[in-house]
């Protein structure tokens, strides 16, 4: 008996070991960044290694990031992106992921099976994209608001919420006269708070994130989401420091020491947000994850 | 005549709620069903001004020139390499992890590491892209320090083709981790605890109780994640490569999706690169079916 509760209390040791050291590995790139964000460009430049700690303290990066009115403008439309997808998403969603969720509606389940089957199989990248161009939807904001604002996963999660609801309360709202709709809004919405807040979550970190649908569809830089104007940036960045290392340093070097921090900048700018709100969003995130892997 | 019957009865009744059902079904008519009629396109030599119906009909010319190029077993290896790394690395570890945080016994530090984990999921691919670009530059943390350290020398990682599978797959562990052992932390919390108490009465230890209690009951979630896993083995997307590649490791670096987008979206190439992306698709969707009887088969678990 002895043996067995010392190596399990070794075990235990190793396992937290190991436990910590993974949550480690997880955090340390971005501790660095966030450091290397905060350093003088001078001082970073000879830094060799981890930055944990800001190498004399600057804001030098953030003030190069903030002149760049292209920032602001994507701030300013990945908000914009993010809000009207986030209402019509959750809107459109719930409509539909109730109606499914009704288990004596006939056509239930070939409805289902439409939705579902776009998971397994699409059309891919030019027929979208055709699509799209016929539409007349390219360089306008539909172009980046529709894609994604209607998921079969969202669906599955919000149906699965509903069904869990007991039916007696739609029939005791029916009894009082009320209809589909009324009975939706005033009966279920109050009832489904979290699971709201998850779809609406989903669809927030998803459109904030996102940047190829933009690059596809978006030609006109003044549309641009903050995600595609930081890739420019990074990319821009990149190609000078790659011009002056050819180039053997010189009188760029200041430059590419100041895009390094640059770089930094934009990077914690575009995830800032996420993160503040990210211990918020974690446990709804969970929650989501775990619906949607319930099978009916 | 009967069940006709029964049916336009039942659309009458509830015509409400089919009404509101409707804005869901023509979304993904139009978006999702009209695009994959829009897969004619691979059969064409479509040309956007003259349309689908108005573009020169070639058969499957286009699926040809493909299987017949270079290129096809170059994206189609770099495809399924990344996909079988993936699945062979970023598919198990997280199980492994689930099951090391369910042995954890203080909750705090179970909570405190979840949410560190599951932090990078968070990142944008492209601040993702950003951070891999600069650690592994020539004067980064991992080209440049770490490198120096093992070989003496630094190297820009990402313009040598050995090391782009490398950065592909450890990126994908620090991203995902923590979040795709979400799943497998809830199924083993649902675990029937008086069923470990029986077994340590029957002198089981706790690695025979891992073996022939926790594992067993998750292990439907294991199939269907894996169901998942497999259906979308080729479907490797070319969001991230897109931001981290160039043209000198395509060797490696070169997959399906992203030879799509290029061969589509830069070079205009529209019914070849469809046809490309359809060869893609159809496998994929086969792959589905396959993995889901198989599952079927061999463990009553299934996706449909």
């Amino acid at each position: 008996m002895r043996t067995e509760s010392t190596s399990r209390k070794i075990f235990l040791a190793a396992n937290a070991v190991i436990l910590i050291l993974i949550s480690v590995v997880c955090v340390v790139p971005i501790i660095h960044v966030i450091m290397s964000s905060l350093s003088d460009p001078v001082a970073l430049s000879t830094s060799r290694g981890l930055v944990l700690w800001p190498k004399k303290f600057s804001l030098a990066g953030y003030r190069e990031v903030m002149k760049a009115s292209s920032v602001w403008k994507g701030y300013a439309h990945t908000l914009l992106y993010v809000s009207v997808q986030t209402v019509l998403g959750v809107f459109f969603t719930s409509l539909g992921a109730y109606v499914l969720s009704r288990k004596y509606l006939a056509f239930k389940n070939p409805a289902m099976f439409l939705i579902s089957f776009t998971m397994m199989f699409n059309g891919g990248l030019i027929p979208n994209y055709v699509l799209m161009s016929r539409l007349g939807l390219l360089d306008s904001i539909w172009s980046v608001i529709i894609p994604g604002c209607i998921t079969p996963m969202n669906l599955i999660i919000m149906r699965t919420f509903f069904s869990s609801i007991p039916d007696s309360l739609e029939e005791s709202a029916k009894l009082d006269g009320a209809g589909a709709f009324k009975i939706l809004v005033t009966v279920y919405y109050p009832l489904s708070k979290a699971s709201l807040a998850v779809i609406a979550l989903f669809l927030i970190v998803a459109q904030w994130n996102s940047y190829f649908i933009a690059m596809i569809y978006l030609q006109d830089r003044d549309l641009w989401p903050l995600q595609l104007v930081l890739k420019d940036l990074i990319a821009t960045a990149q190609g000078a420091a790659i011009l002056s290392s050819q180039s053997g340093g010189g009188s760029s070097g200041l430059t590419v020491m100041l895009t390094k921090v640059v770089n930094y900048a934009v990077i914690v700018v575009g995830t800032l947000p996420i993160f503040c709100i990210y211990p918020f969003v974690q446990k709804y995130f969970v929650a989501g994850v775990m619906i949607g892997s319930i099978k009916e | 005549m009967k069940k006709k019957h029964y049916l336009i009865h039942d659309l009458k009744k509830n015509r409400a709620y089919y009404f509101m059902l409707v804005p869901v079904l023509v979304y993904f008519i139009i978006f999702s069903y009209i695009p994959m009629g829009g897969l004619v396109i691979a059969f064409e030599n479509f040309r956007p001004a003259q349309g689908i119906l108005g573009s020169k009909f070639v058969g499957l010319k286009n699926f040809q020139d493909f299987f017949q190029s270079v290129y096809f077993t170059r994206v189609l290896r770099n495809t399924v390499v990344l996909s079988l790394l993936s699945l062979l690395i970023c598919f198990p570890l997280p199980i492994i992890f689930a099951l090391l945080l369910n042995e954890v016994q203080r909750l705090r530090f179970k909570k405190a590491v979840q949410t560190i984990t599951y932090m990078p999921y968070f990142i944008s691919l492209v601040v993702l892209a950003g951070i891999i670009i600069d650690f592994t530059s020539s004067d980064g943390l991992v080209g440049g320090t770490i490198m120096r350290m093992v070989t003496g020398q630094s190297v820009n990682l990402l313009s040598d083709s050995r090391y782009f599978r490398s950065i592909m797959i450890i990126s994908e562990l620090w991203q995902g981790l923590g979040y795709s052992s979400i799943i497998y932390v809830a199924a083993l919390s649902g675990v029937n605890p008086d069923l470990y108490e029986a077994a340590a009465i029957d002198g089981a230890g706790r690695w025979k109780q891992t073996l022939h209690i926790t594992l067993p009951s998750i292990s439907s979630t294991i199939i269907i994640m894996l169901i998942l896993k497999c259906g979308s083995l080729l479907a490797i997307g070319a969001e991230k490569i897109i931001l981290i590649y160039n043209a000198n490791i395509y060797e490696t670096a070169d997959v399906i999706s992203t030879f799509v987008y290029r061969k589509g979206l830069q070079e205009f190439n529209y019914g070849y690169s469809t046809a490309v992306g359809m060869f893609n698709s159809v496998i994929n969707f086969a792959l589905i079916l396959i993995t889901n009887k198989l599952a079927k088969k061999f463990s009553d678990t299934s996706l449909f």
